[in-house]
C-alpha cells in the first residue's frame, strides 16, 4: 500500500508543480519517492487482503515499472530543459506517475474489481498522455482511437468479470474452478481484456497508430510500462486458471501475434510503427511462456519483460533524440548516426540487438528462456514457428543496425541535454549490468 | 663417404639456388651463372665419386617427415646403381647445359633467376631419382613440374608463353593426381610408400588392386612424359629458352615417367592389363609424335615431337619389360637430344630468334661447328651405327621383336619416319639455299661450343655404356643402313636441293591433319575445356544469382504473408473494433471445440 | 586462469581502443594488444604442453546452471594460436588511412576475443554465445569500412549467419533439454540442425551464397578474419559439438555430408576459374578448400581428422597471405579486377615470389603446408571410399588451374605501362617473409604441429558440456 500512496502523493505534487517553489528539487524528490515506493514493499511484505496482495510478483514487476518510469521521468525532464527556456512538463510527469500507480496495482490485486480499477487507472492517464502533443493531429487522433478501443476493451473485461461471477459466484480467481461454460467464457473475455493492453492479436490494432501518434518520449515509456504491467497481471491471472479453458486459444493468439508483428514490421518505413509491430511480436513470444504455466514461467516472463523494457526504452530514447535533432522518425533518419554521436549509436545498437535476441545481451537470455520453455513443453511445431519468427525479426532489426553506419542525411553532431545524457548512461549501465549479472534478475523467483 | 657424397649431391644445387636467390640483387650477373654451374658440377663430382666407389646399394635415412595414425613418411635417400646412374646423368648433362646457358642467356636481364630455377630444377630432379619412397619421389615429381612452369614462362611478359607455362603445369597436375592416387593406395595398404616395403609386399595384393595402383602410376607417367593423351603441353613448352627445352623437356624431366615405370616394375609385372596399356600408349605416342614431326616447320617443335616419339619408344619398352633397354635409350636420348636442342639453340641464336626451318637453309657453311654436331646428333637419333642411338634402339627393337611382332613392326616404321623427319630437318636447316634474308648467322661463344662438343662425343660413344647381350645385331645393322639410306635419300630428294621449298607445300587432307597435330588441342578445347568453362560461367551467372536472390524471394514471401494483416490495419477505428469483435467471437467459438 | 586472461584481454583492449582516435595511436595500441595476446596464447600452449589440459570454471548464471567454463585441448589450442596469429597479421597489414581507426581496431580485437572464447569454451551455452558474438564485429566492420555494395551484403551476411545460429541454438536446446543423452532419432534431428549451422559458417554448397560478396566487400583485415578464422568456426563446431553430441547422426549421414562437401569442392573450384575479381577467386577457392576439410572430418579416420585440423592452420596462413598480397596490390593500383591487373612481377619480384609460394601452399604442393594436410585428408576420404578421394582430388588439378590463372592475370604479362612502383614497406616485407617461411617450414617439418592435434586430444568427451 505504501508504494501506491507515495506515488499518489508524488503525482499530486507534480500536478501542482508549476506553482510550487523550489522547482529544481522536483526531480530529486520524485526519484527519491520512487526509491521509497519500492522500499515500501519491504515494510509490508507479504500482505494479502481481500482486495490486494502485495507479494513477490508485485514487488518485482513493480520494481521494474518504477525503474522504467524513473528513467523516463529523467529523459522527459531532460527533454523539457533541452527546449531552451521552457519549463519541464510537470503535468506530463504527474500523469506518468499516476499511470505507474495503476501499473503497480495491476500486479498487486487479489479481487477482480481491483484489477479492473487498476487497468483503468493505468489507461486514463495514458489516453491523455498520448494526446498531449496537442498541436499534432496524429497525436489527437491516436488519443481518441486509444480511448475508443480502450473503452471497448474495458467493456469486454467487465463483461467477462460478470460472466465469471455468473459462472462461479466469486470475484476471486481460482477460488472456484470454472466448470461452467459461462465461467469459462468469462475467463476468456477477461484474458482478452488484459491482452488488449499487452497488444496481442487480434486486440493489437491500436498499437501502431498509438505508438506513432504519441509523443516519442511517451511512446517508449508506455510501451515498456504497459507491457510489463499487462504481463504481470496475466501472470497473476493464468496461474490460477485452468489451462484447458484458455490453453489452445492463447496458443493460437501467440502464433498469430508474433507472426503478424514480425511480418508487418519488415515492411515499415516509420521507426515508431516498426517498433510497434516488433512490440506486438514480443508480446507473442511472451505469451508462449504460459503454454503451459510452470514454475519457470514467472521467472521467464519477468526477465523477458525487464529486458524488453530496457531495450524499448533505449530504442525510443534514441528515436526521441533523433527527432530532437530535427529529423522525422523514419528508418532513414538513422543514417549517419554513427558519425553524429557514438554513444547514442552504442545505446541504439545494444538496445536493438537486445530486442533481436543476440547474445550476450539480456534479450538473448529472455528468448533463450522462452525457447527452453517451449522445448520443455514439447511443442515442436511451435518451436519452428518461433524460430522462423526470430529469423524474420533478425532481418528488420539488422536493417536498423545497418543504417547508422551508412552515409547520412545530416552531418551535424547530436547534442543532448545533461539529463538526457544521464538517462542514456543509466540505460547503458543497466544493459551491461544485465549482461554481466543476469543472475540478479533470474534468481528472484 | 657415401652418406657425405649423397648429401653433397643433393645439397649443392639447393645451396646454389638459395645463394643465387638471396644474393640475386647483389651478385654481378655472370657470377650467378657461374655459381650455378659450379654447384651442379659439385653435385656431379660427388655423385660420380659415389658411383665409382660404392659397391652395394644402401638407404640413407635423413629424417621423419610426418607420422600420423598408420601413415608414416620418411625422407631417405636410396643409393643403388639406378639412382646413382640417373643422378650422374642428370648432373652431367645438366651441368653441360648449365654451361651452355651461360652463353645462351648472357644478355638476359634476369640471368640470375634463370640459373636459380635451373639449380632448383636439378635439385628436384635429384630428389626424384634419389628418394627411396614414392612420396619422396612425388616431391621431386611436383618440384620439377614447378621449375618447368617457371622456366617455360621465363619470358612471362609474352602472354602466349605464360599461357603455355600454365598449360604445362595444369596438365602435369592431372598426371600428378594419378600418381597421388597410387600413393594413397599404398598408404592405405601398407601405411608407407618406401620402395623396400612396397616392392616386397606389392605382389601380395590382388591383381585388381595392383591394376588400379599401377594405373595411377601410369597416369602420372603419362602426364610427365607427355604420352597420349596428356602430351599437348610439351610442344607448347618450347616457349621456354632453348637450354630449358634441352634440359627439362628432352633430357631429364620428361623421362621421369620412364624412370617411374622402370622403378616400380615389380608392381607393373603384377598387373598385365596396365602393362598392356603402357605398351599401347607408348607405341601410339611414338607413332603420333613421328607423324606430326614429319611436317612441322618450327625447329624446336620438330625436336619436341621427336622427343615425344622417342619417349613413346621408351615407355613402350618399359611396358613390355625391357626396363634396362628403356633406361639405356633414355640415357643415350639424353645425350643426343640435348645435343640436338642445344645445336638448334645455336641456330636460333645465330639467326636472332628465327625458328622456322623454311626460313633457314644453307647454314652448313655459316655454322660449320653447329652443323657437325647437329649431324652427329641426327645420326645418333636415327640409329645409324656406330652412334649411340643405334645400340639403344636396337636393344628396344630386339625386345619388341621378342614381345610382339606387331609392336616390332610399328616401332620399326616409327624409326623410319624418325630418320625421315630428322634428315628433313637437317637438310632444310643446313643445306639448300639460304632463306633467312638479311640476317648474318654466327657461331655461339666458346662457352656454348664446349658443351656441344662434349655432348657430341657422348652421343657418339654413348653406346658403349651398355652393349646388348643377346642381340640380333647383324640383321638389324643391315636393315638399318638400308632404311637410313632410303629415308635420307628421299629427304634429300625433297628438301636438300636448291629449290624454293615454300612453293612445293603439298596441301592435301593428310598434310593438314599432320600440320594441325590431328587437331588434338582443338578437340580438347572444344570437348573438355570449353564446355567446362561454359558450365562454370553458366553456374556463375545463373545459379549463383539465383542463390543470391533467395533472400529477396523469402522477403517477398514474408510480405505476401503479411498482406491480409496489412489490410486490417487501415487506420479506421471501426475496422479495429470489428477485428476485435471477430477475435472475441473466435475465442468463444473455440470454447465449444 | 590464464585462459580467462586470454579471452578477456582482447575485449578489454578493444574497449580501450574505442576511445582512441588517432590513426597511429590506435594502430600502436592494437599492435601491442595482439602481440601481448599472442604471447598469452603461446604461453598457454606452453602450459598445455606441461599440464595436458587447461581449464577454468567460474559460476555465472546459477539459476540455469550456466558457468563460465573454459578448457582447451590440443586442437582447440591450435585454433587459438590461429586466432592469435591471424589478427596480428590483419593489424600489421593495415596501413591505409581510414575513418575511425579506434573503432576499427576495437572491433577487430573484439572479434579476436570472441574467437578465443569460442575455441576455449567448454560448454554449449558459451559456445553459442561466442558463436554469435563473433558475427557482430564482422558485421560492423563490413558496415563501417566495407565497399560500395556493403548494405545488401551485410544484410545477406547477417541473415545467413543468424539463420545458422538459430539452427545451432535449436540443436543446443534439444541437447540441453535431453541432458546430453540424445535418443537416436533425436540425434538425427540435432545432427541436421548442427549441420545447417556449420554448413552456413564454413560454408558448404549450397549455403555459400553470402560468402563471395562478403569477401569482396569487406576490407582486407576483415576478409582475413572471416576467411582465416571465422570459417574455421564451422569446422570446429563439427569437432567440438556435432561429433560429440550427435555421433549416431554422423555415423548415418557422413556419406551424404561428404557428398555435399565434395560438391562444394568441385563447385567452388569450377567457379573460381571464371571469376573476374581477386577476392572472389579467393572466396570460391576457400569454398573448395573448406569443403575438403569438412569432408575429411567426417571420414572418421584419425589421419583424415588430423590432416583436416592441420590444414585449418595451413589454409588460414595461405588465405591470409593471399588477401594480404591482394591488399598490397589494391593499395598500389586501386583495383582488384583481374582484367585491369597484370605485369606486377616485373615491378616487384619479391611480391611475386611470395605470391607463388602462397599459391603453391594452397594448391597442396609438396614441401608446403598444403601438401601434408591434403594428403592426409585425401587419405581419410580414400578410406571411406576411393571415389571420394578421386573426386576430391580433382580439386588439385582445378586448384592449380585457377590459382595459376590468378597468378598469370595478376603477375605475368606486360601489364599497364602506368603501373606504379611497388615499394614494399618493411612491415610488409617481414610479414610476407614470415608467411612464406612458415608455409615452407610447416611443409617440411609438419610433425610438431601434427603432434599438437593428436586424436587422443578430442576423444575424451567433456561431460560438463551439457551442464
Amino acid at each position: 500500500m505504501y508504494s501506491i500512496i507515495i506515488l499518489t502523493v508524488l503525482g499530486i505534487i507534480g500536478m501542482l508543480g508549476d506553482m510550487l517553489p523550489l522547482k529544481r528539487l522536483f526531480l530529486p524528490v520524485t526519484l527519491l519517492g520512487f526509491a521509497l515506493a519500492w522500499l515500501g514493499y519491504f515494510f509490508e511484505f507479504p500482505m494479502h487482503t481481500s482486495l490486494f496482495s502485495f507479494d513477490l510478483i508485485s514487488m518485482c514487476f513493480g520494481g521494474v515499472m518504477l525503474v522504467i518510469t524513473g528513467i523516463s521521468v529523467i529523459t522527459v525532464y531532460g527533454y523539457g530543459s533541452f527546449k531552451h527556456g521552457s519549463e519541464p512538463p510537470y503535468t506530463v510527469l504527474a500523469l506518468m506517475i499516476f499511470a505507474t500507480a495503476g501499473g503497480l496495482l495491476m500486479v498487486a490485486w487479489s479481487h477482480l474489481m481491483m484489477l479492473f480499477l487498476a487497468i483503468e487507472i493505468l489507461s486514463i492517464p495514458l489516453y491523455v498522455l498520448v494526446g498531449s502533443q496537442g498541436d499534432r493531429k496524429a497525436s489527437q487522433e491516436a488519443s481518441l482511437k486509444y480511448f475508443l478501443l480502450g473503452a471497448v476493451a474495458s467493456c469486454i473485461f467487465l463483461f467477462g468479470m460478470a460472466l465469471y461471477y455468473a459462472g462461479t459466484g466469486s470475484f476471486l480467481l481460482g477460488a472456484v474452478h470454472p466448470h461452467s461454460l459461462v465461467g469459462s467464457a468469462g475467463v476468456l473475455l477477461m484474458i482478452a481484456g488484459v491482452c488488449f493492453k499487452a497488444g496481442v492479436v487480434p486486440f493489437h490494432s491500436w498499437v501502431p497508430d498509438v505508438y506513432e501518434g504519441a509523443p516519442t518520449v511517451i511512446t517508449g515509456w508506455m510501451a515498456a510500462l504497459v507491457k510489463v504491467a499487462a504481463f504481470g497481471a496475466l501472470t497473476k491471472m493464468v496461474g490460477s486458471l485452468s489451462y484447458s479453458v484458455w490453453g489452445l486459444e492463447v496458443m493460437g493468439m501467440a502464433v498469430l501475434t508474433m507472426t503478424l508483428g514480425n511480418v508487418l514490421a519488415v515492411q515499415q518505413g516509420s521507426l515508431k510503427r516498426l517498433l510497434a509491430y516488433s512490440g506486438i511480436a514480443h508480446a507473442g513470444y511472451m505469451l508462449l511462456v504460459f503454454l503451459p504455466v510452470t514454475e519457470t514461467s514467472i521467472t521467464t516472463v519477468f526477465f523477458y519483460g525487464a529486458s524488453y523494457a530496457l531495450g524499448t526504452l533505449g530504442v525510443f530514447t534514441v528515436i526521441h533524440i533523433l527527432e530532437q535533432s530535427g529529423l522525422s522518425a523514419t528508418v532513414d533518419a538513422l543514417r549517419g548516426l554513427f558519425k553524429r554521436n557514438k554513444t547514442v549509436t552504442l545505446l541504439w545498437c545494444l538496445s536493438v540487438l537486445s530486442l533481436a535476441g543476440i547474445p550476450p545481451l539480456p534479450g538473448f537470455f529472455a528468448k533463450l528462456l522462452v525457447l527452453m520453455h517451449v522445448v520443455k513443453a514439447h511443442h515442436s511445431g511451435l518451436l519452428w514457428v518461433t524460430f522462423l519468427n526470430f529469423l524474420v525479426g533478425v532481418y528488420y532489426y539488422f536493417r536498423l543496425i545497418l543504417y547508422p553506419f551508412t552515409g547520412g542525411l545530416s552531418e551535424e553532431s547530436v547534442v543532448l541535454s545533461v539529463w538526457q545524457k544521464v538517462g542514456v548512461v543509466i540505460l547503458l549501465i543497466l544493459t551491461w549490468g544485465a549482461v554481466l549479472f543476469p543472475e540478479f534478475l533470474l534468481s528472484v523467483f | 663417404m657415401m652418406l657425405f657424397g649423397m648429401i653433397a649431391t643433393l645439397a649443392f644445387p639447393l645451396i646454389g639456388f638459395f645463394l643465387i636467390t638471396l644474393l640475386g640483387r647483389v651478385l654481378p650477373r655472370p657470377v650467378g651463372g657461374w655459381l650455378a654451374c659450379v654447384s651442379v658440377a659439385g653435385a656431379f663430382i660427388s655423385a660420380g665419386t659415389v658411383l665409382l666407389t660404392c659397391e652395394s646399394s644402401a638407404t640413407i635415412g635423413l629424417f621423419n617427415w610426418f607420422e600420423v595414425g598408420n601413415v608414416s613418411a620418411h625422407f631417405s635417400i636410396l643409393v643403388d646403381s639406378l639412382s646413382l646412374w640417373m643422378s650422374v646423368m642428370i648432373t652431367g648433362v645438366g651441368g653441360l647445359i648449365h654451361v651452355y646457358a651461360l652463353g645462351y642467356m648472357k644478355d638476359d636481364v634476369r640471368l640470375n633467376s634463370f640459373f636459380a630455377y635451373f639449380n632448383l630444377f636439378v635439385f628436384f630432379m635429384l630428389v626424384l631419382v634419389l628418394s627411396d619412397s614414392f612420396l619422396g619421389m612425388f616431391i621431386g615429381w611436383e618440384g620439377v613440374g614447378l621449375c618447368s612452369y617457371l622456366l617455360i614462362g621465363f619470358w612471362y611478359e609474352t602472354h602466349a608463353y605464360a599461357i603455355a607455362a600454365k598449360k604445362a603445369f595444369v596438365m602435369n597436375r592431372i598426371g600428378d593426381l594419378g600418381f597421388l592416387f597410387a600413393i594413397l593406395m599404398m598408404l592405405f595398404f601398407w601405411g608407407t610408400t618406401q620402395f623396400s616395403v612396397v616392392f616386397i609386399q606389392g605382389l601380395g595384393l590382388g591383381a585388381g588392386v595392383l591394376t588400379a595402383m599401377t594405373m595411377g602410376l601410369l597416369i602420372g607417367a603419362v602426364g610427365k612424359s607427355a604420352q597420349i593423351p596428356l602430351f599437348t603441353w610439351l610442344p607448347d613448352a618450347m616457349a621456354g629458352p632453348t637450354p630449358v627445352s634441352a634440359l627439362i623437356h628432352a633430357a631429364t624431366m620428361v623421362t621421369a615417367g620412364v624412370y617411374l615405370i622402370a622403378r616400380s616394375h615389380v608392381l607393373f609385372s603384377g598387373a598385365p592389363l596396365t602393362s598392356l596399356m603402357v605398351v599401347g600408349l607408348g607405341v601410339a605416342t611414338a607413332v603420333f609424335g613421328a607423324l606430326v614431326a614429319l611436317v612441322q616447320r618450327d625447329i624446336k617443335k620438330v625436336l619436341a615431337y621427336s622427343t615425344m616419339s622417342q619417349l613413346g619408344y621408351m615407355v613402350s619398352a618399359a611396358g613390355f619389360g625391357a626396363y634396362s633397354a628403356a633406361l639405356f635409350h633414355m640415357t643415350t636420348h639424353a645425350f643426343f637430344k640435348a645435343l640436338l636442342f642445344l645445336a638448334a639453340g645455336n641456330v636460333i641464336h645465330g639467326l636472332h630468334g628465327e625458328q622456322d626451318i623454311f626460313k633457314m637453309g644453307g647454314l652448313r657453311k655459316k655454322l660449320p661447328f653447329t652443323f657437325v654436331v647437329f649431324l652427329i646428333g641426327t645420326l645418333a637419333i636415327v640409329g645409324c651405327p656406330p652412334f649411340s642411338g643405334f645400340f639403344s634402339k636396337d636393344a628396344i627393337l630386339a625386345e619388341a621383336f621378342a614381345y610382339s611382332r606387331t609392336v616390332f613392326v610399328v616401332l620399326c616404321v616409327v624409326s623410319v619416319m624418325s630418320s625421315f623427319y630428322m634428315f628433313r630437318l637437317l637438310f632444310l636447316t643446313f643445306f639448300g639455299n639460304a632463306r633467312y634474308g638479311e640476317k648474318h648467322p654466327h657461331e655461339g661463344a666458346l662457352v656454348m661450343q664446349i658443351p656441344l662438343a662434349i655432348l657430341a662425343v657422348l652421343a657418339t660413344v654413348g653406346g658403349c655404356l651398355d652393349w646388348p647381350q643377346e642381340s640380333i645385331l647383324t640383321p638389324v645393322l643391315g636393315v638399318t643402313l638400308v632404311v637410313l639410306a632410303l629415308s635420307g635419300g628421299v629427304a634429300y630428294f625433297i628438301f636438300g636441293k636448291q629449290v624454293d621449298v615454300l612453293a612445293k607445300q603439298p596441301v592435301s587432307m593428310g598434310y593438314r591433319m599432320l600440320w594441325n597435330k590431328f587437331y588434338v588441342d582443338e578437340v580438347y578445347q572444344r570437348i573438355i575445356v570449353g564446355p567446362f568453362l561454359s558450365l562454370s560461367r553458366g553456374l556463375n551467372q545463373y545459379f549463383e544469382i539465383f542463390l543470391g536472390k533467395l533472400d529477396v524471394v523469402s522477403l517477398r514471401s514474408v510480405r505476401w504473408v503479411g498482406y491480409p494483416f496489412k489490410k486490417m490495419q487501415d487506420g479506421n477505428s471501426g475496422t479495429y473494433i470489428l477485428v476485435m469483435t471477430v477475435g472475441i467471437l473466435c475465442l468463444l467459438v473455440g470454447l465449444f471445440l | 586462469m590464464i585462459l580467462l586472461g586470454v579471452i578477456l584481454f582482447p575485449f578489454l583492449s578493444a574497449i580501450v581502443s574505442f576511445f582512441l582516435h588517432s590513426e597511429k595511436g590506435s594502430k600502436a595500441w592494437a599492435l601491442l594488444s595482439v602481440f601481448i595476446e599472442g604471447f598469452l596464447v603461446f604461453f598457454s600452449a606452453y602450459l598445455y604442453s606441461q599440464a595436458g589440459y587447461l581449464s577454468v570454471e567460474i559460476p555465472w548464471i546459477q539459476t540455469l546452471g550456466i558457468h563460465l567454463h573454459f578448457g582447451v585441448r590440443g586442437f582447440e589450442l591450435w585454433m587459438m594460436i590461429l586466432s592469435a596469429v591471424v589478427p596480428a597479421m590483419a593489424v600489421v597489414s593495415s596501413s591505409s588511412k581510414r575513418a575511425n581507426p579506434g573503432s576499427y581496431y576495437g572491433l577487430l580485437l573484439g572479434m579476436q576475443g570472441a574467437l578465443m572464447g569460442l575455441f576455449a569454451c567448454a560448454n554449449l551455452f558459451l559456445f553459442y554465445i561466442f558463436w554469435e558474438l563473433s558475427i557482430l564485429p564482422s558485421f560492423f566492420l563490413l558496415m563501417g569500412w566495407g565497399g560500395l555494395r556493403k548494405e545488401k551484403t551485410a544484410v545477406t551476411y547477417v541473415v545467413y549467419s543468424l539463420a545458422g545460429s538459430f539452427a545451432l541454438l535449436a540443436g543446443l536446446l534439444y541437447v540441453f533439454m535431453s541432458g546430453g543423452q540424445v535418443s537416436v532419432y533425436g540425434q538425427m534431428g540435432v545432427f541436421i540442425l548442427f549441420f545447417i549451422a556449420v554448413a552456413i559458417k564454413i560454408p558448404l554448397w549450397p549455403f555459400h551464397s553470402w560468402q563471395p560478396d562478403t569477401y569482396e566487400q569487406t576490407d582486407h583485415a576483415t576478409t582475413m578474419m572471416v576467411a582465416g578464422v571465422l570459417s574455421k568456426m564451422g569446422l570446429l563446431g563439427i569437432l567440438k559439438v556435432m561429433l560429440l553430441f550427435a555421433p549416431l547422426g554422423a555415423v548415418f549421414s557422413s556419406d551424404k555430408v561428404i557428398g555435399l562437401a565434395i560438391v562444394s569442392i568441385l563447385y567452388g573450384s569450377s567457379l573460381a576459374l571464371v571469376q573476374g575479381h581477386f577476392k572472389r577467386v579467393i572466396a570460391y577457392s576457400s569454398l573448395a578448400h573448406m569443403g575438403l576439410m569438412a569432408a575429411s572430418l567426417f571420414s572418421g579416420t584419425s589421419e583424415g581428422i588430423q590432416g583436416s585440423i592441420f590444414q585449418m592452420g595451413s589454409h588460414a596462413l595461405n588465405v591470409v597471405g593471399l588477401i594480404w598480397i591482394g591488399h598490397i596490390i589494391y593499395e598500389r593500383t586501386g583495383t582488384l579486377k583481374l582484367a585491369e591487373l597484370g605485369g606486377i612481377r616485373s615491378r616487384s619480384p619479391f611480391l611475386s615470389a611470395v605470391f607463388l609460394v602462397v599459391i603453391l601452399g594452397s594448391i597442396g604442393f609438396p614441401l608446403t603446408n598444403g601438401f601434408v594436410g591434403e594428403t592426409l585428408m585425401l587419405f581419410g576420404l580414400y578410406s571411406v571410399h576411393p571415389l571420394f578421394a578421386i573426386l576430391a582430388g580433382l580439386s588439385l588439378v582445378l586448384g592449380a588451374w585457377y590459382m595459376m590463372r590468378l597468378f598469370q592475370a595478376v603477375m605475368l604479362g606486360k601489364g599497364n605501362s602506368n603501373l606504379p612502383e611497388f615499394n614494399l614497406t618493411w612491415s610488409e616485407r617481414i610479414g610476407l617473409g614470415v608467411i612464406m617461411v612458415s608455409i615452407v617450414g610447416m611443409g617440411i617439418f609438419p610433425q610438431p604441429f601434427l603432434d599438437f592435434v593428436t586424436p587422443s586430444s578430442f576423444k575424451e568427451s567433456d561431460s560438463s558440456c551439457t551442464q
